[in-house]
């Protein structure tokens, strides 16, 4: 059986959930009052997971404590197809490259969103300079790859590292950064939005072509 | 930030705080209609409330009611909104947590009370693309025009709340007893003849931002407080996203400014209901 402590507004349990969702993985959610409760903080919670954060999950004897982590398991365990988390070295290397750019560039945006929405207040101008650095760094690069038909962000295929930036970025409005100045991005939003088994998180909005 | 000259807002209650929120023996500051405030929670557990800044302004005035805490900055001329169903037993008691919307408090009520984005903006809980149609409902002013009602709605959910087994046709009044105030009373799935309550305390701080502390008194003996808890937080957060979109951000309340159909018969009423007021915080009151 597979668990997830789970958070419906993280950004990081989506991403979790999302994956689970396209690999059509079951699981239970535990769920955790994150806010206003702070259960994640509690001492109950930090014999589940020392570092006080969700998502975390458990999958047979496996307990894992990290976004990253979890997404890397799920598809070396999960996917039989082998294109979330492709073997060949040159996309493996690229895959771990974002992931690293989501959980380290990426976090601010994150931050910035729970900030806002738990009532803690909006953007410092120095902020939204460094958030809208970090998506110019996501535009270029998926703009680059419409010139020379690379539509993921590592090769030719989706892959984890394209459901551990999307969360972050197609959440960013709800932080208070726009994203109007990123049209490769929006597209690539899209183009996430219409795999096969895709679900929304509030703030996600899902591609309505032929929906209603 | 300054302080609103507004008497009408001035004038009213407004929580500020759910008590629990503020440990005993620390303060915290926070904004009200654009005046900066510090309240402070002794080792006692009792509340001050003191304005940071402008002290030639009449001190503010302070209670404790609901769990909430709640402030005016003028002198009201009524209490805070009495909501008898907190004295009453058998519904479970949830704070749902503050949340922030940089958006004028008055569009976050209005969007409370709106039955007709249920299926474009709860799709699968609230509403669905195959039920989108708003049956009628009445609008009524009650207590001397000091409340405004929408009476005798009704909408087919595909998940009307955590308790919800499945799809039923579900009814509403809803209260908006002040500007700033709405209260859903909504027929228990769980006890039949029952009403579940919702309700938002909007807290502005300044005319284009806001902090919403809201209350769930329901009756709902299945599901623990943070499962109730995180279908809240999901619907409010797809309202907020679609909240901070919204332009302009304050209310516009000239008729000129909309072309309404039957289905907005509430919030045309809220709008002029506003307008007769006096308010002028957080409205928009051009024609174009």
């Amino acid at each position: 059986m597979i668990r997830l402590y789970d958070y419906i507004l993280s950004a990081d349990c989506y991403k979790v959930r999302l994956l689970c969702a396209l690999l059509s993985v079951a699981y239970t959610p535990v769920k955790v009052n994150v806010h206003p409760g702070r259960e994640h903080l509690s001492p109950d919670f930090v014999r589940i997971n020392p570092r006080q954060n969700i998502p975390v999950l458990e999958d047979g004897e496996h307990r894992i404590c990290d976004t990253n982590a979890i997404l890397i398991h799920l598809a070396r365990r999960h996917d039989p197809s082998g294109h979330w988390l492709p073997n060949d070295d040159v996309t493996f290397n690229h895959v771990m490259e974002w992931l690293g750019f989501a959980a380290k560039e990426l976090d601010l945006l994150q931050t910035l969103r729970m900030r806002s929405i738990t009532a803690g207040g909006e953007p410092s101008p120095r902020e939204l300079e460094a958030a809208h650095s970090h998506l110019t760094i996501i535009e270029d690069h998926l703009a680059e790859g419409d010139l020379t038909g690379r539509p993921w962000l590592a090769g030719h295929a989706p892959t984890i590292a394209d459901i551990a930036v999307f969360s972050p970025a197609a959440l960013a409005a709800d932080g208070g950064v726009a994203l109007d100045r990123y049209p490769a991005l929006w597209r690539w939003l899209d183009r996430v939005k219409r795999l096969d088994g895709f679900i929304v998180m509030p703030g996600v909005f899902p591609n309505l072509a032929g929906a209603v | 930030m300054t302080r609103t000259n507004d008497q009408v807002a001035l004038n009213e209650w407004y929580a500020i705080a759910f008590t629990a929120e503020i440990p005993k023996g620390s303060s915290e500051t926070t904004t009200l209609l654009g005046q900066n405030l510090t309240v402070h929670r002794s080792w006692d557990g009792a509340f001050q409330c003191a304005l940071s800044d402008g002290a030639s302004e009449t001190p503010p005035l302070l209670k404790e009611r609901y769990g909430f805490l709640w402030v005016s900055l003028g002198r009201p001329s009524h209490d805070i909104v009495e909501i008898p169903e907190f004295e009453q037993s058998g519904r479970k008691f949830i704070h749902r947590g503050r949340i922030g919307v940089p958006s004028s408090g008055q569009r976050v009520i209005e969007n409370f009370f709106d039955l007709s984005h249920f299926s474009f903006v709860h799709t699968g809980t609230l509403g669905g693309y195959d039920s989108a149609e708003v049956p009628k409902y009445s609008v009524e002013y009650r207590e001397n025009e000091r409340e405004l009602w929408a009476v005798g709605c009704s909408f087919v959910q595909p998940k009307a709340s955590a308790a919800a087994g499945g799809a039923s046709t579900v009814y509403y009044d809803y209260r908006i007893p002040s500007p700033f105030i709405s209260i859903i009373y909504k027929d228990s799935l769980v006890k039949v003849g029952k009403k579940d309550l919702i309700g938002l305390f909007v807290h502005p701080h300044d005319e284009e931002s806001c902090t919403v502390h809201s209350f769930a008194l329901v009756h709902d003996d299945q599901n623990n407080a943070t499962h109730i808890l995180h279908f809240y937080h999901e619907i409010f957060a797809q309202d907020r996203s679609i909240l901070l979109h919204q332009r302009p951000k304050k209310l516009p309340v000239h008729p000129r400014r909309e072309i309404p159909t039957i289905s907005d018969a509430s919030s045309i009423a809220y709008r002029r209901w506003l307008d007769r007021s006096g308010l002028q915080f957080g409205l928009d009151h051009t024609s174009n």
